[in-house]
């Protein structure tokens, strides 16, 4: 474990920005690392040169809001994992596995399906109806889970595949049913896609996935006290049921955020804390901002990936996750069987 | 330090306290003692202020315990509990740092620092430090949740100190360890109550014996007046004999002859 954690702060800072620059310019059409300059210092007003505007157009309309969606949304789960795993008190509770993104996407599909989600105020209404969504499968699955103040990991995982069930049947049968065009396109909820990065999302992003920023600050402290247990965080001065609420409502908003824009983008929740804790230590507040930062980089990686494997297909996100992210469950799985922690 | 007057507490129709009333002075080491389900730990969590009862009353220096904030009575009294089951890896600094939490905002100050270096020298943990939480023996797991307890409360003027039977599944040197820095920390003006099951044990560190049958408080005194051989036999419903070691009491049991039948 590393002592000084935030040393590395402005190296990771240097990567995202590195890969955010290479998704800029990596995709279908290549664009010159001199074009993005030009057209960087013609945006700041310093410069003669121009970019063409076939470039321009690319950059500002394509590249830079898929660039900043992967930074919301990627930054956003890792950071809904990671706040969980802390009230879950369990390092297995991913948004995806514990069937909260599904919540999200059932309740996102009924609104498309009621079509108001055209315009700006639409999107936004939708990404409210996915929080909701979102909001009652985590209190249901954590109700289902708890027992005299522990969460038993088997019921978590159960309830969660229980509660995905469930969503997952009603947004089958919504698909049917439906002649909206959104809803054919079925890959992009269950796969998750950036493909829909657009400045509406964006906006419609922003404002959710700030919101953690606020919060984080002290929450690391209590996090950490709640790993104790309840009583015993209690016992430290810690007020128990706000912090539960904040958590719940904050991983909850960022995910529906994210789900109605993206649909489910599984994994990043659960390996991106996942890595963190290994190299930086479990202390939450540490935890949050470097997984948050960390799961911006993934998904900036994992889209780049996406994009030019097959290109000009585009593979969906959601499997890039997953293939990365199944194997590490897994991994984890295995891990807690030799420890005999899992079935408590 | 703590009064408790006619307290009762029922889970549903059956009542864990049955109206007690007691109090409770500093700088002394009090060991709640008895048989299971006799109320001990309820009695201990309703002072700890982890649950509350309707009936009766606890005060914390003369304030109820209701009244008290949860960040003040933090700063006032530690908890040692029964079990942690904790799904992550901390460092045992980490861990013991946790005690300081209801002193510094985000970054702990030099003497939440210089708590902790202390605490963890006198509980003997100095080598362990950057250990992980997960690579120790129970017994030293013990000591290191004992040192964030009393690391939260360390430079509190009259502290209070609960522990809920900290000496279980601990081996004897362990079990005597603890009880000793206990035992210290109460010398320092602070008042220590445990719920203990071994009387004899209890009986070479405690000052003051509280034993608690059906929830009730059956017999409370200074351990220099000894608990006699009827009180005992009432509580525990088998025939213990109290002896003399030192000026303290020392528990003996016989065990029942078994008749080995004639061939």
């Amino acid at each position: 474990m590393l002592k000084n954690k935030f040393v590395l702060f402005p190296g990771l800072f240097s990567l995202l920005l590195l890969l955010t620059i290479l998704s800029v310019c990596i995709g279908a059409l290549r664009i010159p690392l001199i074009e993005v300059w030009h057209f960087l210092s013609d945006s700041l007003g310093f410069t003669e040169n121009q970019a063409s505007d076939l470039h321009k157009n690319v950059i500002l309309g394509l590249r830079i809001p898929r660039a900043l969606m992967a930074i919301l949304i990627g930054s956003s789960l890792a950071f809904a994992g990671a706040s969980l795993q802390g009230l879950f008190r369990n390092p297995l509770a991913d948004p995806g596995l514990i069937g909260i993104s599904s919540g999200a996407s059932l309740a996102a599909t009924c609104v498309i399906v009621l079509g108001i989600h055209i315009g700006f105020l639409g999107q936004f209404f939708l990404a409210i109806c996915a929080f909701v969504g979102a909001a009652i499968v985590t209190f249901i699955v954590y109700q289902i889970s708890r027992s005299g103040g522990k969460t038993i990991v088997a019921t978590m995982l159960l309830a969660g595949i229980a509660m995905a069930a469930i969503a997952e049947a009603g947004r089958g049968y919504l698909f049917l049913v439906s002649d909206e065009a959104e809803l054919r396109n079925a890959t992009f909820w269950l796969l998750g896609s950036l493909g829909g990065a657009n400045w509406n999302n964006i906006l419609v992003l922003i404002p959710f996935t700030i919101l953690p920023l606020f919060f984080m600050y002290g929450m690391g402290k209590k996090l950490n006290a709640f790993s104790l247990g309840e009583t015993d965080a209690n016992y430290l001065g810690i007020n128990v049921k706000v912090l539960k609420r904040t958590v719940v409502v904050l991983a909850t908003l960022v995910v529906g955020a994210s789900v109605s824009v993206a649909g489910m983008i599984g994994f990043v929740g659960l390996i991106v804390p996942h890595i963190v804790r290994l190299i930086f230590g479990p202390d939450h507040r540490s935890l949050l901002p470097i997984s948050m930062i960390l799961g911006a980089i993934f998904l900036l990686g994992a889209d780049l990936i996406a994009r030019t494997v097959l290109s000009p297909i585009e593979i969906p996100i959601g499997i890039i996750t997953a293939a990365i992210g199944a194997p590490l469950f897994i991994s984890i799985l295995l891990n807690e069987k030799k420890k005999r922690r899992l079935m408590i | 330090m703590i009064s408790i007057e006619d307290l009762s507490y029922s889970i549903g129709k059956s009542k864990i306290l049955d109206n007690i009333s007691v109090t409770f002075e500093g700088n002394q080491f009090v060991g709640l003692l008895g048989p299971n389900g006799a109320g001990k730990s309820t009695l201990l969590k309703l002072m700890s202020g982890a649950i509350h009862s309707k009936q009766g009353e606890i005060s914390i220096e003369q304030k109820a315990i209701q009244n008290w904030n949860k960040k003040d009575l933090s700063q006032k009294r530690a908890v040692l509990s029964q079990n942690y089951e904790i799904a992550y890896n901390y460092s045992v600094r980490d861990l013991v740092l946790m005690g300081r939490y209801p002193f510094f905002e985000q970054v702990p100050n030099s003497k939440d620092i210089d708590i902790i270096e202390r605490v963890l020298d006198f509980c003997g943990l100095k080598s362990f430090k950057d250990r992980s939480i997960k690579s120790l023996s129970g017994g030293e797991l013990q000591r290191v949740h004992l040192a964030r307890v009393l690391a939260q409360i360390e430079e509190v003027e009259k502290g209070i100190l609960f522990l809920d039977e900290p000496i279980n599944n601990l081996d004897l040197r362990y079990q005597h360890e603890i009880m000793q820095i206990a035992l210290h920390y109460s010398r320092k003006g602070n008042l220590v109550v445990a719920v203990l099951h071994d009387l004899n044990i209890a009986f070479e560190y405690i000052d003051c014996y509280c034993f608690m049958n059906k929830g009730k408080i059956e017999a409370m005194n200074s351990i220099e007046k000894f608990v006699s051989k009827e009180v005992l036999m009432d509580i525990y419903g088998i025939n213990l004999e109290v002896q003399k070691v030192g000026n303290r009491p020392s528990i003996v049991h016989q065990r029942n002859s078994i008749e080995t039948p004639t061939v």
